[in-house]
């Protein structure tokens, strides 16, 4: 159990840059995912802090001791691979054994330790048998045993899930979260599942093109996304943008497009006017509403039902698609004219030059 | 109705496959069981009507009388067989050790790490493969009677390896290649390298690399191009370049096929032992 810290990583491979000037820091006992489209860096940074991978530059930490020389086995690390990798020619126990093998404990308190952490995760009959006699969730816990059997400065994750089926999956979230709250281990978890990473993590980081894009508690994630790649990627269904201006007029300040003319309350209240703006609205913000000048006119494209609410898909004035969370049940012929509105506080503006969130100054 | 057309069909392929490999061999291992009168008979005796076993005698060097009193002569070739069968198992045995030893350090290296010039490397291994032997004889010849290695079993089998290498690290080279990612398991359970190929891959990996020494004890077995040049006639003569003696003397038909059914015989034994190996093979 660690504090882990990432000091300015960079990670270069030829002329790529597979990770670009990361600050990062991961308190004792937290689970921290890290979120983003394949080829952002995030494994990268996983294999780092393991150690499997130099990083170019920069340093890291393990409650505050460089260990940035340091060999995986030496930073006291253990790991969980895609698909909950394990050897295959040996037993479940003999898996479990291999990461105490060079640990210099004695052999009684080896077999100790195999049977606790078999206990923990609740293996002990699987012990005997090959990976290949077992299936994808018994793998996993497997997998999970060989790893807190080391009693770990961190625990980290590669997808384990991702090959699971999605029942399993859920189940073994769960059992994983739970897991390291008991052990209160420090987790780094790797994953391209928004869900996975709302529901797992204590907080989650986000990233893009080898950088982090934003670091912080789901709730904080997700509803203050800092840039417009965390707004659009977190969240399901998907959050809606609009373009438009931000004008002042009467005092007030108001997003206008052709279509619409909203009022800006709130946070964003005190920003800037500006000829080009993005503003971004979860559907579950707007509602479906009769026609008006701050109602956005839309066509019915597809309704999903859920059960507890529906999801209208509709094309936008400017094309683009819109979703707007509906009452169970809600139904209408496809290429419907229907109007949505939502309320200007809840929203969020970017700018689109720099994808990042408006900035406001803070009022005194 | 589709069903069953496709079932005859499928059945009429495998016999004719079926046919295609058997029929020759049939014919061979038929011959040995007759005498040559039998075999110059026409139309040809589609089965011995009086199996003996003459030709098996008279190939290990004995005499066999026949019931009905004749002599068949130990064949004169007999010294010749002999040697060469003691001389294939040794230079086969020989050659697969090596190769194995040689194949799969080169095999891990090439299918499991990156270094410069890996690919060109791997380039003059596989064009090594497609080399066929008989561009080779020649200066191997040269080469071989200024060394003094003619008729030697050393001199033979430095040139079956340069056949069996190649061919088994490429074989070994997909295999180790489609083997899960274990060295990564390895280094955060804080093996060396060492210890990763010896105690975790070449385990892992035992079937494969039980298949690749087969295969380089059959293409050694089997190797005649070469040792038909380099060890005819001297004390270093292999089973098929032996056999290959019948050729040039008085027909022998049913001797011939008496010794090659003897060479038949351990690939066949091999290829059933290691069935369930050569099955979990997968070059996918």
């Amino acid at each position: 159990m660690a504090r882990i810290e990432l000091r300015n990583i960079v990670k270069t491979y030829g002329g790529f840059n597979a990770v670009q000037n990361l600050d990062m820091t991961i308190e004792d006992g937290e689970l921290l995912v890290l979120l983003g489209p394949s080829g952002c860096g995030k494994s990268t940074t996983m294999n780092m802090v393991a150690g499997l991978t130099d990083p170019t530059s920069g340093q890291i930490l393990f409650d505050g001791v460089d260990v940035t020389q340091r060999s995986p086995h030496e930073r006291n690390i253990a790991m969980v691979f895609q698909s909950s990798l394990l050897y295959p020619h040996l037993s479940a126990h003999d898996n479990i054994y291999m990461s105490l093998k060079r640990s210099g404990l004695s052999k009684q308190e080896i077999e100790a330790r195999i049977a606790r952490a078999a206990e923990t995760v609740d293996v002990t009959r699987l012990l005997d048998k090959l990976p290949s006699q077992l299936s994808g969730g018994e793998r996993q816990r497997i997998a999970t045993a060989k790893a807190i059997v080391r009693e770990p400065a961190g625990f980290l994750l590669d997808e384990p899930l991702s090959a699971l089926d999605a029942s399993l999956r859920l189940s073994l979230r769960a059992e994983l979260v739970n897991l390291q709250k008991r052990i209160r281990t420090t987790m780094i978890f790797v994953t391209h599942d928004q869900i996975e990473a709302m529901t797992m993590g204590d907080r989650i980081g986000v990233m893009r093109n080898g950088r982090l894009e934003q670091i912080g508690t789901p709730t904080d994630i997700y509803n203050r996304p800092a840039t417009l790649f965390v707004a659009g990627f977190v969240g399901a269904p998907p959050m809606n943008f609009l373009k438009g201006s931000l004008e002042r007029a009467d005092g007030k300040l108001w997003l206008v497009n052709p279509s619409l003319k909203v009022e800006i309350t709130g946070e964003f209240a005190g920003a800037a006017p500006a000829k080009e703006i993005i503003l971004g609205i979860r559907p579950h913000l707007m509602r479906l509403s009769e026609a008006g000048s701050s109602a956005l006119p839309l066509t019915v494209y597809a309704i999903e039902q859920l059960g507890n609410e529906a999801i209208v898909i509709c094309d936008g004035p400017a094309g683009e698609k819109i979703r707007v969370i509906a009452p169970a049940g809600f139904t209408a012929p496809i290429g419907t004219a229907v109007h949505a509105t939502f309320d200007g506080a809840s929203a969020r503006l970017f700018d689109p030059a720099t994808e990042r969130v408006l900035a406001v100054e803070k009022r005194a | 109705m589709i069903g069953r057309t496709r079932t005859i069909w499928l059945v009429l392929a495998v016999a004719v496959a079926l046919l295609w490999t058997f029929l020759p061999m049939y014919w061979t291992v038929k011959y040995a069981f007759m005498t040559k009168t039998e075999i110059a008979r026409f139309p040809p005796m589609l089965f011995p009507h009086q199996p003996n076993l003459a030709s098996f005698f008279n190939i290990f060097g004995f005499d066999y009388t026949a019931q009905d009193g004749t002599v068949y002569k130990a064949s004169g070739q007999a010294r010749q067989i002999m040697l060469g069968l003691r001389n294939s198992l040794l230079v086969a045995a020989i050659v697969t050790a090596i190769t194995t030893v040689v194949v799969v350090p080169l095999a891990y290296v090439f299918a499991r790490l990156e270094f410069p010039l890996k690919g060109k490397l791997l380039a003059a291994i596989l064009l090594s493969v497609s080399l066929p032997p008989v561009s080779t004889l020649i200066p191997f010849y040269t080469l071989y009677v200024q060394l003094g290695l003619t008729g030697t079993m050393t001199g033979l089998i430095i040139v079956t390896l340069t056949i069996t290498i190649p061919i088994v690290a490429w074989m070994l080279i997909g295999f180790f290649r489609n083997l899960p990612p274990v060295e990564l398991l390895a280094r955060v359970d804080g093996f060396s390298r060492l210890y990763v190929l010896t105690r975790i891959i070449v385990p892992m990996a035992s079937s494969g690399i039980m298949v690749a020494a087969v295969i380089a004890f059959l293409f050694s077995w089997n190797e005649y191009v070469y040792a038909q040049i380099l060890v005819t006639g001297s004390n270093a003569v292999t089973l098929p370049a032996a056999m290959s003696g019948f050729l040039f003397q008085v027909p022998e038909p049913a001797q011939l096929a008496a010794s090659l059914l003897l060479s038949l015989l351990p690939p066949f034994v091999i290829a059933f032992f290691l069935q369930k190996h050569i099955a979990e093979m997968n070059f996918a």
